[in-house]
């Protein structure tokens, strides 16, 4: 039997409501923490650029190894993947095709959730680093904005939550293209520097993995780092903000979307019908996130005599942490379920089978694999989907505290943080409502 | 500011313990409920398609027969079932014989059991009477056990899943069997049972109609079902279709002018969809928490 695929991206089940303790558990922790953190943090910044690191020397070497070996994947799956989108299997939306689990699941979800923690092997997976090997580090000035980012990663979310064949491998596969088309004549253009400003999801999981300890030195060595300390190397541009704002919107939406509440309101159209109410919701979400941001930067704006520009871009990065607490909350249940479907996918990519039903490759022999529902049970799953966002939560207003304290006198460090730690109290609330409402 | 902060802390964090020590109540319980339900987590379709009945005939002088290793020809040692109480044929009546032939009904774990008879007169009147020769009624046993007395040539035995001995005695009137040289005159027949399903009582039913392209419910279009409840939708629609429930990846054929029903065990607990798989249109969702 075929593991079948719902309306948005990926997937054959909803993860349930959280039980209403567990919500007012996440979100009375989130609050109170924030409020006993106000004013008791550490007084001196500690989370700069500055902050110690320790390189563990003789690392370089396999590390390099590992590195190429990921790239070599990346590649493989990249190909794989784009073949089998354009002409692999495209019934119905049925995921006997590699290329949605791929995008959807293994990218979208796994690897920002991931990044977090053991940092930024993104730029090693994501095969147009390796294609920009090709290409001079520069060509010609890049544009200096992060738009063409934002507005990739705008694009996926169309493309994931709002198009009705969204989850179509011949869809999925022309995506693909288009995204490559941009990347890599980007690059024969401008050099190397244009992934840097147009790979949208490069972007949003390198900011990601700068929450992790783990990084790398120029010399390729591990380095040790405090958690987050690296957001501050993060090389903030105009529409920075905006392209995290999109993700965090766009995810608030995959969840709203599936509430009844949102049913009540446009009903269940389908197909095409769907297609402007889906829209107008997720530009709506992705507006509320950004007026809320925008209130949170203005407020501090006004505290501490910087330009509002000024304030929306030191505080970005302490987007990341809400972001990926998000990604946690709401795709936990789907990494467990579809994980497993990506490797019996990668088993018969293109998703062809004989009149007798059997696989026509089978690769790792998995291709008749069927996905177990039951490997972790639903109580761990909604401890984590709560936890994630207390967690995600802390990390935000530590990060942003330790802001503050850069710049400022610890008083009024702590006067220009309010409004701000107001807004993530926000973020996290909505966050937990959305998957207590669900 | 900072008494004042102080005490709201404090009940606020009074608050979340009081909240997080329910919850761990909540969540061991509903743990263990999941536990238990996922041994039965068969669904329906799996018993369904069961093995053909085999079958064989035996008579009754059958116990003459070795041992023989294929089980399906196997007969009971006769000393098991061998009444101290058997009725030895008069030996001036002709000896009574009986044969026996088992086939599957359509109804799974049911067997029709056909009943050949000579020398032998079925006597529904005089059962608990007087023994009359060549008269009396039949004794249905299920693996050794006497199972109930029957009076027609054509009966029904219901078995559960798996390997079974249908046997079936000449019983005189006051229920001794008759027998030949102490020997019980019985047919035996081995049979393989599908199992009987037994139409579960559904925990919760719900129904729908496809009609012009549009769904009716008559329960919210949220169903809310708890983890091990048996669920029953009924269709009725006005074209062909399937339904398919995601996630557990039950199907369904639909027929016009046909009532369809899909029971199944909400074993898995999530949110999925059931819609109709051709036109998707939505019929509900189902929350199994």
């Amino acid at each position: 039997m075929l593991e079948l695929l719902i309306a948005h991206g990926v997937g054959s089940r909803g993860t349930l409501p959280l039980p209403w303790w567990q919500f007012a558990w996440a979100a009375i922790v989130a609050l109170g923490l924030s409020f006993v953190g106000l004013g008791s943090f550490w007084r001196t910044p500690r989370l700069t650029a500055e902050a110690p690191r320790r390189t563990i020397s003789g690392t370089a070497v396999p590390l390099t190894i590992a590195e190429w070996a990921l790239r070599i994947v990346g590649l493989v799956i990249y190909g794989l993947t784009m073949a089998a989108g354009l002409f692999g299997t495209d019934i119905g939306g049925e995921s006997v095709n590699l290329a949605p689990v791929t995008i959807y699941v293994m990218v979208w979800v796994a690897v920002p959730i991931f990044s977090a923690v053991f940092g930024d092997f993104w730029s090693a997976l994501n095969p147009f680093e390796t294609i920009g090997k090709l290409f001079p580090e520069i060509r010609k000035a890049p544009p200096d904005h992060h738009w063409v980012a934002g507005a990739m990663l705008f694009g996926f979310l169309v493309l994931e939550l709002v198009h009705p064949s969204g989850d179509s491998p011949r869809i999925l596969g022309w995506g693909m293209v288009v995204y490559s088309v941009v990347i890599i004549g980007g690059l024969a253009m401008y050099g190397r520097v244009w992934i840097e400003r147009a790979d949208g999801l490069a972007l949003l999981f390198r900011t990601i993995a700068a929450i992790s300890p783990f990084g790398r030195d120029d010399a390729g060595n591990l380095v040790l780092r405090r958690p987050m300390s690296e957001l501050s190397n993060l090389t903030v541009r105009p529409g920075t903000a905006i392209a995290f704002l999109v993700v965090l919107g766009g995810t608030s939406f995959d969840g709203f979307s599936e509430s009844p509440l949102f049913t009540d309101i446009i009903g269940r159209p389908r197909g095409w019908a769907a297609f402007p109410p889906l829209l107008i919701g997720l530009i709506i979400m992705i507006g509320i996130a950004a007026i809320l941001f925008w209130i949170g930067s203005q407020a501090t704006a006004k505290v501490t005599g910087l330009s509002h520009q000024a304030a929306s871009d030191l505080f970005a990065p302490s987007l990341l942490p809400i972001v990926w607490a998000y990604a946690v909350a709401h795709y936990a249940q789907l990494l467990v379920d579809q994980s497993q479907s990506f490797w019996f996918r990668l088993s018969n990519p293109f998703g062809n089978f004989d009149e007798a039903g059997n696989p026509t490759t089978n690769w790792f022999g998995a291709a008749d694999g069927v996905v177990d529902l039951n490997v972790i049970d639903v109580n761990i799953i909604a401890w984590v989907q709560a936890t994630s966002i207390v967690v995600g939560h802390v990390l935000a207003v530590l990060y942003a505290h330790d802001l503050a304290i850069r710049g400022f006198e610890h008083r009024s460090a702590v006067r220009s943080q309010q409004t701000m730690l107001f807004v993530m109290v926000l973020y996290s609330v909505a966050g937990l409502w959305l998957l207590f409402s669900a | 500011m900072g008494t004042k902060l102080l005490r709201l802390v404090s009940a606020l964090f009074a608050f979340a313990i009081v909240a997080s020590a329910c919850g761990g109540e909540t969540v061991t319980e509903s743990a263990s409920e999941a536990a238990s339900v996922v041994q039965d987590a068969a669904t329906n379709d799996d018993v369904v398609d069961g093995e053909d009945a085999t079958e064989d005939e035996a008579s009754h002088d059958d116990h003459e027969a070795e041992e023989d290793s294929h089980a399906h020809d196997e007969v009971e040692s006769h000393e098991e079932h061998s009444h101290s109480d058997v009725l030895e044929v008069n030996a001036d009546a002709a000896v009574p014989g009986i044969e026996i032939e088992l086939t599957e009904s359509d109804v799974s774990g049911v067997f029709d059991i056909a009943v050949t008879l000579t020398n032998f007169t079925i006597n529904e009147e005089a059962v608990d009477g007087e023994p009359v020769d060549n008269e009396g009624h039949l004794h249905l046993y299920l693996d050794g056990e006497r199972v109930e007395r029957f009076f027609d040539l054509n009966h029904q035995v219901t078995v559960p899943e798996g390997e079974h001995v249908i046997e079936v005695e000449l019983s005189s009137n006051s229920h001794a069997p008759y027998a030949v040289d102490g020997v019980p005159i019985r047919a035996a027949a081995t049979i393989v049972g599908a199992g009987a399903v037994v139409e579960p009582v559904a925990d919760l039913a719900v129904a729908a109609v496809f009609a012009s392209g549009s769904v009716t419910l008559d329960a919210d279009e949220r169903i809310e079902a708890s983890v091990g409840d048996v669920v029953t939708l009924t269709i009725d629609s006005d074209v062909a279709e399937e339904i398919h429930l995601h996630g557990y990846d039950i199907f369904a054929d639909v027929v016009p002018g046909e009532t369809t029903t899909m029971t199944f065990t909400a074993d898995t607990p999530g949110r999925f969809e059931i819609e109709f798989e051709t036109s998707h249109a939505f019929i509900a969702e189902l929350v199994v928490s």
